[in-house]
């Protein structure tokens, strides 16, 4: 039985290696397959790990069901007690972080739109008198459409035409609903820690899909280049460094430096050599075997423990 | 005719490029000046039928100019919205699941790789 536990227990280490396997495979594709790959391994990997935590915290459970008493399948299978009581604590946490990860996220979206005021008039551009140049999406909210905010720094930072690539990036964000997808992959990396990697990966892709919308209904890649780039250093310029943050501030080549050059290169397309074809296909099948791989571990495990319950009883 | 690009878009996208024109201004606009302010990506009719129709919603006020009127942003009387706003951008929690910026902070590299980057775009090819 120990043995078996510890075979289930893999299945946690697995996404380790998935969310890189995914992290590469996302890399590979244009932005918005390359979104749909890392939310998709969030979601599978995050199911995985559930499903395997279920299957080890099941075990004295039905053990009892199959009409073997806790401390007979104490005494017949010493791990089983402890690992049943590290999954359930291990799961009680993850839905206490999910829980309050998806308040966070509502309290957030009602205190922006409760900012917005009640006398905000219909249309989707919100201008917040302001010199600091900044602008966001704001999700839709209660039968409410989305609006792209923006401070009259921002406007003011741009010229006409690249102020149509910002609501355009902030438009594609909007119609794509990809705030969605973020916080897909924000309560997936409060089930397993491996799964905070895809987060960064997700929110790079994410504004990288915003920006070729926003450059093919500008129909200008360099123009969109320019915009973003001039944005990003406006907003340097006034913002006032060392003021928090937050743990996504890098040193080096931040997001903002690979969303430019990106728009630099002709636009992104499916790979299409072989070997880039395979190398993506091979990714894509070791994220989802390795959630299924999980899956079917706890259900072996199940399987398993009736049999063995059965055979103890009877022999 | 005159069918550009920008009027075949839904209204709603038009009013934020004009609307945005007037804030980038920050003095009354008449639609001619909004025009050329977009670089004339729009018909002046199409403007004017912006104007209007801002107006009447209450986002723009206008006063009169010579022959027609001129136009401008309305800001809440007790800037209320942009305070509250403000407010909520400065909280420093993880904001990044529900509010996309359209640019992050930038790291301490970045903005010397900007401006190469730019530089090399404006290069003559």
């Amino acid at each position: 039985m120990t043995l078996v536990l510890a075979l289930v227990a893999l299945a946690l280490v697995l996404p380790w290696g998935a969310a890189a396997a995914a992290r590469r495979l996302a890399a590979l594709l244009p932005p918005r397959e390359a979104c749909a790959a890392l939310t998709g391994a969030a979601l599978l990997l995050a199911g995985g790990t559930v499903a395997a935590l279920i299957g080890l915290f099941h075990v004295p459970f039905l053990a009892a069901l199959e009409q073997v008493p806790l401390p007979r399948a104490a005494a017949e299978w010493p791990a089983t007690v402890p690992v049943a009581a590290a999954a359930g604590a291990a799961l009680a946490l993850q839905t206490v972080l999910v829980v309050r990860r998806w308040h966070e996220h509502r309290s957030v979206l009602a205190r922006a739109w409760s900012a917005t005021g009640d006398a905000v008039p219909d249309g989707d551009l919100l201008v917040v008198p302001g010199p600091d140049p900044q602008a966001f999406a704001l999700p839709g909210w209660r039968g409410r459409s989305g609006r792209i905010v923006v401070t009259t720094g921002m406007i003011r930072a741009l010229d006409p035409a690249e102020r149509e690539v910002l609501f355009g990036h902030e438009r594609a964000h909007l119609a794509g609903r990809h705030h969605l997808l973020s916080v897909t992959a924000y309560l997936a990396a409060a089930v397993h820690p491996a799964l905070r990697s895809l987060r960064p990966a997700l929110d790079l892709h994410l504004e990288r899909w915003a920006d070729e919308t926003a450059a093919s209904s500008v129909g200008n890649r360099r123009l969109a280049a320019t915009a973003i780039a001039r944005a990003a250093l406006a907003a340097a310029s006034t913002g006032q460094p060392g003021k928090g943050h937050g743990p996504l501030r890098s040193v080096g080549s931040g997001p903002v430096p690979q969303r430019v050059e990106a728009l630099l290169r002709p636009a992104p397309v499916r790979p299409r050599a072989r070997g880039a074809q395979a190398a993506a296909v091979g990714l894509a099948t070791a994220v989802a075997v390795s959630a299924v791989l999980a899956l079917g571990l706890a259900y072996g495990l199940h399987e398993y423990v009736e049999f063995t319950a059965r055979a103890l009883l009877s022999g | 005719m005159g069918d550009t690009h920008g009027e075949r878009r839904p209204a709603g996208e038009l009013e934020a490029g004009v609307l945005a024109a007037l804030w980038a201004a920050g003095r009354p606009l008449t639609p001619g000046r909004v025009q050329e302010a977009l670089g004339g990506a729009l018909a002046r009719t199409t403007v004017t039928t912006i104007l209007t129709r801002l107006y009447e919603k209450g986002t723009v006020s206008r006063e009169r100019s010579g022959r027609g009127f001129a136009y401008l942003p309305t800001e809440d009387a007790s800037g209320l919205t942009a305070r509250r706003m403000h407010a909520e951008l400065a909280k420093d929690e993880d904001r990044g699941a529900v509010l996309s910026r359209f640019v992050s902070q930038l790291g301490d590299e970045d903005e010397r790789l900007l401006r190469s980057l730019l530089d090399g775009d404006g290069r003559p090819s």
